[in-house]
């Protein structure tokens, strides 16, 4: 399947996805876990990432690994049951693999998955891509500003009326 | 609420945060770069979530001497005073900046959550004129402030916690990172000017780099280090009491007992320390972080945490718990980062 791009967040047509924002690559009963562009954008700078352990066994929905920001904390949850057979160190090393690369280089697991039709309760990507553009549809009408260029602004300043200058209340 | 320079955040693509009600930017691009900025050149920041309160009358000097724990006398005219207000039990109802005109007329800058609370406080004995909504706050912090402020205000005179006044524009050299810089409030035709000009040459800094840059500093903030319940003692904030004046809250906040005080505490284990999280001595819970974050400065994990006096050591060895595990920590006094002193100090 094809990538798909929805308001500037990539989404890979090659894997599965939890509504959590986890993504799965499954490949000959393993699964390759690791968090969305919609998720590392989210978190912001990623400093520390808690790895699982090896051979530890993990329930879907279970929390594999944290991931810390700045300023937050981030659970992420095993879209899939199984035991932890491989965890990606280079993000010990350096974190910010995660925001460069989430889909690739930035991957947090691999599960050797107990039940290969776990499967069929995660998303295709074209469902996790309808949920990226709720998301963004819910952003723009909250925030249904008038839009004023940054470009330009200083001219069309003195032509705004007053009252649109001002807060703006919530109603 | 949105402030007046809301649409220039969305121009710059920031992403918002809900604080207090207010929709204001939490970052740009990235609060390590916004930080970083700060500390090596300067950025600039949207405060005019802040509220802004005159306080006029005859009485005026007296009645704030009443309500603060700071000494006025030590102000001067276009000098600013940082000052708190307490409640009768000694607890802190806010803290705030003081800017003083003249004996009948002072200028507050007071927390945003606040602004309600602390307007009904000084109704009770004074008039009390708010011009939040009149009017924009703009930080602009970092070495490099006063050569790209300079285009616009001539700053050779303004000291370490002075003002000046230019058409109705308020610049006080003042802030809340640690840095030199300055806090402009102005009116919102010439502030959206402003913040549209400085955005150009410097980087725009959301609440993120705020956060991280007030805790590098050390600086409290209300609703985390400070609040009604918690004395400006515990809250470490002593050289913020004059026990010479009479001040409301005087008697009940030393009488009060208490076993713990505001600390600072580095992590040294890979890990962050995030508000809530327990600090351990052996077995013992000893203290708990109320603002924790990863210091770009530093390149660890810094916080600000209530401990218990005796173990309030420099250096002391504790474990920090970060989910199930125990991390290696050390308290320590804060700043984190030292304050670099402008040079017109």
């Amino acid at each position: 399947m094809e990538d798909i791009v929805i308001g500037g967040y990539l989404i890979k047509g090659d894997r599965y996805y939890t509504k959590d924002h986890e993504w799965a690559f499954i490949k000959n009963g393993k699964a390759q876990i690791g968090i969305t562009d919609y998720a590392q954008k989210m978190l912001g700078d990623i400093v520390y990432v808690d790895l699982p352990e090896k051979e530890q066994s993990i329930d879907a929905g279970e929390t594999l690994a944290n991931v810390e920001s700045v300023k937050n904390v981030a659970p992420i949850y095993s879209p899939i049951t199984g035991t932890v057979i491989e965890i990606n160190e280079d993000l010990t090393e350096d974190p910010s693999i995660l925001n460069e690369d989430p889909y690739d280089a930035g991957w947090i697991a691999v599960v050797e998955m107990k039940d290969p039709t776990e499967v069929e309760d995660l998303m295709p990507p074209e469902d996790y891509a309808e949920i990226i553009r709720e998301i963004i549809k819910e952003e723009s009408t909250e925030e249904s500003t008038e839009e004023i260029p940054v470009e330009g602004l200083e001219e069309s300043l003195e032509n705004l009326p007053e009252e649109e200058l001002g807060y703006e209340e919530e109603k | 609420m949105k402030t007046p320079l809301y649409p220039l955040h969305k121009n710059l693509s920031a992403r918002f945060t809900l604080f207090h009600n207010w929709h204001m930017p939490l970052q740009y691009k990235s609060a390590v770069e916004e930080v970083k900025a700060v500390r090596t050149y300067a950025g600039v920041f949207d405060l005019s979530h802040m509220g802004r309160l005159y306080v006029e009358g005859k009485e005026a000097f007296g009645i704030l001497q009443k309500l603060t724990t700071n000494n006025l006398k030590k102000l001067k005219p276009f000098r600013v005073q940082y000052n708190l207000i307490l409640n009768q039990e000694g607890g802190i109802k806010d803290d705030v900046t003081l800017y003083m005109f003249s004996e009948e007329k002072f200028f507050l800058c007071v927390n945003a959550v606040n602004r309600q609370k602390i307007k009904n406080w000084l109704n009770k004995h004074i008039t009390v004129k708010d011009v939040t909504n009149e009017t924009v706050q703009i930080a602009v912090q970092g070495r490099e402030s006063v050569s790209v402020l300079s285009e616009f205000f001539d700053l050779s005179d303004i000291k370490y916690y002075t003002f000046k006044v230019f058409n109705n524009t308020i610049v006080s050299r003042t802030g809340y990172t640690g840095e030199d810089g300055f806090e402009i409030y102005t009116d919102i035709k010439r502030g959206i000017k402003l913040f549209t000009y400085l955005v150009k040459r410097i980087q725009p800094c959301g609440l993120a780099a705020r956060d991280i840059l007030r805790i590098e500093a050390g600086y409290p903030l209300y609703g985390k280090e400070i609040s009604e319940t918690i004395t400006p003692i515990e809250a470490n904030l002593e050289k913020f009491i004059d026990t010479s004046k009479d001040f409301i809250g005087k008697e009940a906040l030393f009488k009060k007992r208490y076993n713990h005080k505001l600390f600072g505490l580095e992590i040294e284990e890979k890990g962050i320390p995030r508000e809530g999280y327990e600090i351990f001595k052996g077995e013992r819970a000893v203290g708990v972080v109320t603002s924790g974050t990863f210091s770009p400065t530093l390149g660890k994990g810094i916080a600000l945490c209530f401990v218990e006096t005796e173990e309030r050591k420099e250096g002391n060895e504790v474990y920090l718990k970060v989910r199930n595990k125990l991390l290696k920590a050390k308290l320590r006094s804060y700043p984190f980062v030292k304050k670099s002193k402008p040079s017109a100090d």
